[in-house]
């Protein structure tokens, strides 16, 4: 009784999917669509079979390339890991050493040259006061004694630098002064 | 619409509807060519569900409504089930608008079956439900044949007549009218469909 109710049934279901799909023709169709008034089962046939054509075309449209994914690439991306972190361990320690203390020449040289420019620049606006001659009488090379203030005035580089000789003889007259 | 994503299985797409691309004009006109092909079906479908007449006017418009409304991504195939399904859910739909009351009258008049004023439709399956639904026809659908699963995807994806169909794999065309039917019969049986009919 099971095997034939369940055998009736698919034949409605079938037929049901005839007329969804446009198996029919047009007179098959027409009686159909009469059994449909008058047939409960038929009528929930139709619908069960119009959801089971919606779904299963839904699936097959929004199908995807891949289901599913391959196994090889897996031992790739975990064997990368490792190196990808030797990559970055070197990469932060050189950012570190280059924080830490390895200052490049150039920026030296850079402060050493501002430095002097802006102790030149100082020298050139700073007139100094005239040697004090009788200081430095005994010691002092003739040119030096001879010196006046005009003379001492700067006028340009070669002046400062003239200042600058004149100060470090002096500085160091006076340690041999203090020596003695 | 179907004719736009490459099929997956590398099988030829489907060739555009005469008239040119699919644009959204034609998949209007197409829409309404299927719903006009419907009509009568669709009227005898719902004049058992709905107590007037007038109720089924009104419903196959809100039918069509549904139709203009959301361009559902749904093959050439599969459009007259989808309007049947439609159909179903707005009856539903207008069953659950009227009062408890005069559900109950209408039954006694017509002699609907209460289950059936009340059946659970498409229209208010939950996202959970509805994610699971998909898996299962998924799973169906791979637990088919190769040969078989290729004949549904050029019937029912593609919309391909059975004639095409069996010159294409090179088969005859009983062969691919019985295996379609096995395969239905399968899906059927997977997806518990028989056993709701009970």
């Amino acid at each position: 009784m099971n095997q034939t109710s369940d055998s009736s049934c698919i034949d409605q279901r079938q037929r049901c999917s005839d007329y969804l799909l446009g198996e029919m023709g047009d007179d098959e169709a027409s009686r159909f669509e009469a059994d449909l008034t008058v047939d409960d089962t038929l009528r929930a046939a139709l619908l069960a079979e119009s959801n089971l054509i919606c779904q299963v075309a839904d699936q097959l449209t929004n199908e995807t390339p891949c289901p599913t994914l391959p196994a090889s690439p897996r031992p790739a991306s975990v064997s990368l890991q490792p190196l990808a972190i030797i990559v970055a361990a070197i990469a932060a320690v050189v950012m570190i050493a280059a924080a830490i203390g390895w200052a490049p020449s150039p920026q030296n040289e850079d402060y050493e040259f501002q430095l002097a420019t802006a102790w030149a620049e100082r020298i050139e606006t700073w007139q100094a006061p005239p040697l004090v001659v009788d200081q430095f009488n005994a010691d002092l090379p003739v040119e030096l004694v001879a010196a006046t203030g005009d003379d001492l005035e700067l006028t340009g580089d070669e002046d400062a630098l003239d200042w600058m000789v004149l100060a470090i003889e002096a500085s160091l007259l006076e340690e041999n002064r203090n020596e003695g | 619409m179907s004719g736009d994503s490459p099929p997956a299985d590398g099988s030829p797409p489907q060739p555009n509807p005469p008239g040119g691309p699919a644009s959204p004009k034609n998949e209007i006109e197409a829409w309404n060519e299927v719903l006009e092909a419907s009509r009568g079906g669709l009227r005898a479908f719902l004049s058992t569900k709905l107590p007037q007449a007038a109720d089924v006017d009104d419903c196959l418009q809100a039918v069509s409504i549904a139709m203009l409304r959301m361009p559902p991504d749904v093959p050439p195939p599969a459009r007259k089930a989808w309007l049947f399904r439609v159909a179903a859910n707005q009856a539903a739909l207008w069953w659950r608008k009227k009062s408890v009351a005069d559900r109950a009258l209408e039954t006694a008049l017509r002699s609907v079956p209460p289950a059936e004023a009340g059946q659970r439709h498409f229209a208010d399956t939950d996202p959970l439900e509805t994610a699971e639904t998909r898996q299962r026809v998924r799973q169906a659908i791979e637990r088919l044949p190769e040969s078989t699963r290729k004949i549904v995807r050029l019937r029912l994806r593609d919309g391909k007549p059975f004639r095409e169909i069996a010159e294409q794999l090179d088969i005859p065309l009983g062969t691919a009218l019985t295996r379609m039917r096995r395969a239905m019969d399968q899906l059927r049986i997977e997806l518990n469909d028989l056993h709701e009919l009970d």
